[in-house]
């Protein structure tokens, strides 16, 4: 995947093409992961709603940006180039994920309800479960924007999305997350399933 | 250039949602780093500096051995070793040492050549090594 994303560079991203075109490949993965582990996880965790899940979907992440490492010119950042490959994947996963479950229910076999329970977050849980509870295109516009600090333009182009829509989507989602932690009961927040992109 | 507009400007909001999400479990970083090596022999440099001309003059350097080689050797073996072994005929064995004998090994000796180049000549860096 090339990085036709942005045309910012960033130090840490020129620093990878500088040593991957060097032949340090090892060196230059390693300044990948450390530059953009956390971003990924944070937005792998957000999206499927799953933090093995994430887990494992930053894995492959990791592994597929490896692959596609000559591809990266170093032009955009090196977040918002491995976000759209970690964001594809999770698409990927996600569909295999309904499909899974739509044979379950063929199957009549119940669904694992322990496993559909919220994962219980320690830091601010009612403001993960509300930003669990948002559809999955204001959920992803909001991680990416304010988590992740990218550019309207950056998410438009992560997401396949108008910039306008994105604005739109941001204000809700930011309207609704704010209403959620403004109210002062702590009645339970509606989570939809864990690893299936609503 | 990035776009952020004022009025979505909240760096509080921000904050509290990326501690809310937390950061990389220690476990998977761990993984990822291990994961770095994955496919590379240890102390392995590829230079990908070196240019396209670079690579395609080794190769053909390969392949131009590789003909000079069998060029070489042939005659000699078709005199010295495979001659020998057939019941004496002058005429035969003025055809097996000629050039022109080589005519028919010509093609097959081509393609392979031709395919061994196309790969980068394995087979002849492996003899070389």
């Amino acid at each position: 995947m090339g990085d036709t994303l942005s045309q910012e560079s960033d130090p840490p991203a020129a620093e990878i093409r500088a040593l991957w075109r060097e032949g340090r490949i090892e060196e230059a993965r390693l300044a990948l992961v450390h530059e953009t582990q956390h971003s990924v996880f944070r937005f792998l965790k957000a999206m499927m709603r799953d933090e093995d899940l994430a887990q494992d979907l930053a894995q492959d992440t990791f592994m597929r940006a490896f692959q596609s490492l000559g591809s990266f010119r170093g032009e955009a950042k090196a977040t918002t180039w491995i976000l759209a490959i970690a964001r594809n994947l999770a698409l990927n996963r996600s569909r295999r994920l309904r499909l899974e479950q739509r044979w379950q229910q063929l199957t009549d076999q119940p669904p694992d309800l322990a496993d559909r329970e919220a994962v219980p977050e320690p830091g601010e849980p009612r403001l993960t479960a509300a930003l669990a509870a948002l559809p999955s295109a204001q959920r992803e516009a909001i991680v990416l924007y304010y988590v992740e600090d990218l550019g309207i333009d950056d998410v438009a182009r992560i997401t396949g999305r108008p910039a306008n829509t994105i604005k739109s989507d941001l204000h809700r989602a930011r309207a609704a997350l704010r209403a959620v932690l403004e109210e002062r009961q702590d009645s339970a927040t509606g989570i939809g399933e864990r690893g299936v992109i609503r | 250039m990035s776009v952020r507009p004022e009025d979505l400007k909240d760096d509080r909001f921000g904050e509290r949602l990326k501690r809310s999400l937390g950061t990389t479990p220690a476990r998977l970083s761990l993984r990822l780093e291990r994961l770095t090596a994955a496919g590379l022999r240890p102390g392995e440099r590829d230079d990908r500096s070196k240019l396209l001309w670079h690579e395609l003059g080794i190769q053909w350097i390969g392949l131009g051995l590789a003909v000079v080689l069998v060029l070489g050797i042939l005659p000699w073996t078709l005199t010295h070793i495979i001659a020998p072994a057939i019941p004496s005929s002058p005429t035969l064995l003025g055809m097996l040492a000629s050039p022109g004998s080589l005519g028919p090994l010509t093609l097959p000796l081509g393609l392979l050549l031709f395919v061994e180049a196309m790969r980068g000549a394995p087979t002849l860096r492996r003899w070389l090594r």
